[in-house]
């Protein structure tokens, strides 16, 4: 039954461009408005082959052949687009007990205490670092307890003594991520089925709005993020930006902005301290990396903020300086394949009708005066 | 069945060929598969930065 094929949700991002989402397999696509009813039209149940290449062909300037040959694509790609994705790396299934020896450290968030077992080195460079600026040494009002460990080749993130998730060690970003993303329940008291996605973006914030930044690895969003800061503004999320459906809002994580050796000195002009910060050697990014905090108090910050805008970056010193509006398609090929978006039809509903509202751009720069500057106009049209 | 406008109809110009698996459907305009990851995570690391190894 090719209805069985059918994409799930079928939106206009624009006037050119179209967002489907196919349920089964949580993939999107996206596409222009002649493919969206060819693929309508392939799912017309009435329709045949035949019919198909004879309605095609006169009404859209191919021949018979060609019109053959997209009903042939529109075959092959609605069965593969439509094949479930089985990740057998990532499961939330063990019978194991934490270990009882461990390195333990424990954090405050604004008064709620979260203790983190790690049990080793290695496993606490994996997430001490980023949020080492909220080590607290009593301990007696612990709220949430954490243990990470590894047995044989996997790693393992418990809650409170119940398993949330096991990954391969060679996925441990993938624990990173649930551990952020459960931290983030922790210290907001929100539900762990009620994110819609957790982008791998960085967001900074005037304190009323927020800017989501996205961009390759090495496109300097870090980099981006802490010269904003050292300007006045909010850095709301390094790296991991969760959206949470009741309010349509991104939500604070308060890590340590990230910032690579070749950043150091570009810097140092922007952020005096940057010196006495700690240089982790051994991290999992090959250079040496320093984590700098933010420079405003969580405690006095909101937890979450609207965002209306997305800003691809790329520091790139060839090019000449811009900030330019851009096509939907742009940011979100980036977007959608770095981050993890709910599989529910009801989070991509509301991931897709929250793209909708949001303006794209893209900023080339070398100069950070520019991108400073820029970053203060999007915000003052906000 | 409905007749489409004219400023729907693609021309050849427009049908500029691309390589790919569906190069039908690519020929047409915008196609792109977009796979969001399976699970939260943060920056993967970069080539050979496994801790582990």
């Amino acid at each position: 039954m090719k209805t069985n094929l059918a994409p799930k949700l079928i939106h206009d991002i624009n006037d050119d461009t179209v967002l489907l989402w196919f349920n089964k397999s949580n993939r999107y696509l996206v596409t222009s408005k002649i493919n969206r009813e060819l693929i309508e039209l392939y799912m017309n149940p009435d329709e045949s082959r035949d019919s198909f290449v004879v309605y095609t062909s006169n009404n859209y300037q191919i021949n018979s052949e060609e019109a053959a040959q997209l009903f042939d694509d529109l075959t092959v790609f609605l069965n593969e687009v439509n094949v479930e994705n089985n990740n057998q790396n990532i499961t939330s299934k063990t019978s194991l007990k934490a270990p009882a020896s461990y390195i333990e450290e424990s954090y405050n968030f604004n008064g709620k205490i979260i203790s983190v077992r790690y049990e080793s080195d290695v496993i606490k460079s994996l997430i001490h670092p980023q949020i080492e600026h909220h080590s607290e040494k009593n301990k007696s009002q612990q709220q949430v307890l954490f243990d990470v460990f590894k047995a044989n080749d996997d790693l393992h993130l418990f809650k409170n003594g119940s398993p949330v998730g096991s990954f391969k060690t060679q996925l441990f970003h993938f624990l990173q991520g649930k551990f952020a993303l459960e931290l983030t329940n922790a210290i907001h008291d929100t539900q762990i089925d009620d994110w819609i996605a957790t982008f791998h973006a960085s967001t900074i914030s005037n304190g009323k709005e927020a800017i989501m930044i996205i961009g390759d690895s090495g496109n300097g969003k870090s980099t981006l993020s802490v010269l904003l800061m050292a300007h006045g503004f909010d850095v709301l999320c390094d790296d991991f930006t969760p959206l949470y459906e009741h309010n349509l809002e991104l939500f604070r994580y308060p890590a340590a902005t990230s910032i690579k050796k070749g950043a150091f000195e570009a810097l140092k002009p922007y952020l005096n301290d940057i010196d006495a910060l700690k240089t982790h050697t051994n991290g999992p990014k090959k250079v040496n990396i320093k984590y700098v905090p933010p420079s405003l108090s969580y405690e006095s910050q909101a937890a979450s903020f609207p965002c209306t805008k997305i800003v691809y970056v790329k520091y790139d010193s060839s090019k000449k300086d811009s900030l330019k509006q851009v096509s939907p398609e742009k940011v979100l090929e980036t977007l959608i394949p770095d981050s993890w978006i709910s599989p529910k039809e009801t989070h991509a509903l509301q991931f897709i009708n929250w793209f909708k509202n949001v303006d794209c751009y893209k900023l080339n720069y070398s100069n950070n005066d520019f991108a400073i500057s820029k970053f203060k106009d999007l915000f003052e049209e906000l | 069945m409905k007749k489409i406008n004219s400023q729907n109809q693609i021309t050849r110009k427009e049908a500029i060929k691309k390589m790919s698996k569906y190069a039908a459907l690519t020929a047409i305009g915008t196609f792109i598969i977009l796979n969001p990851k399976q699970a939260q995570a943060s920056s993967p690391p970069d080539p050979g930065g496994n801790p582990f190894d």
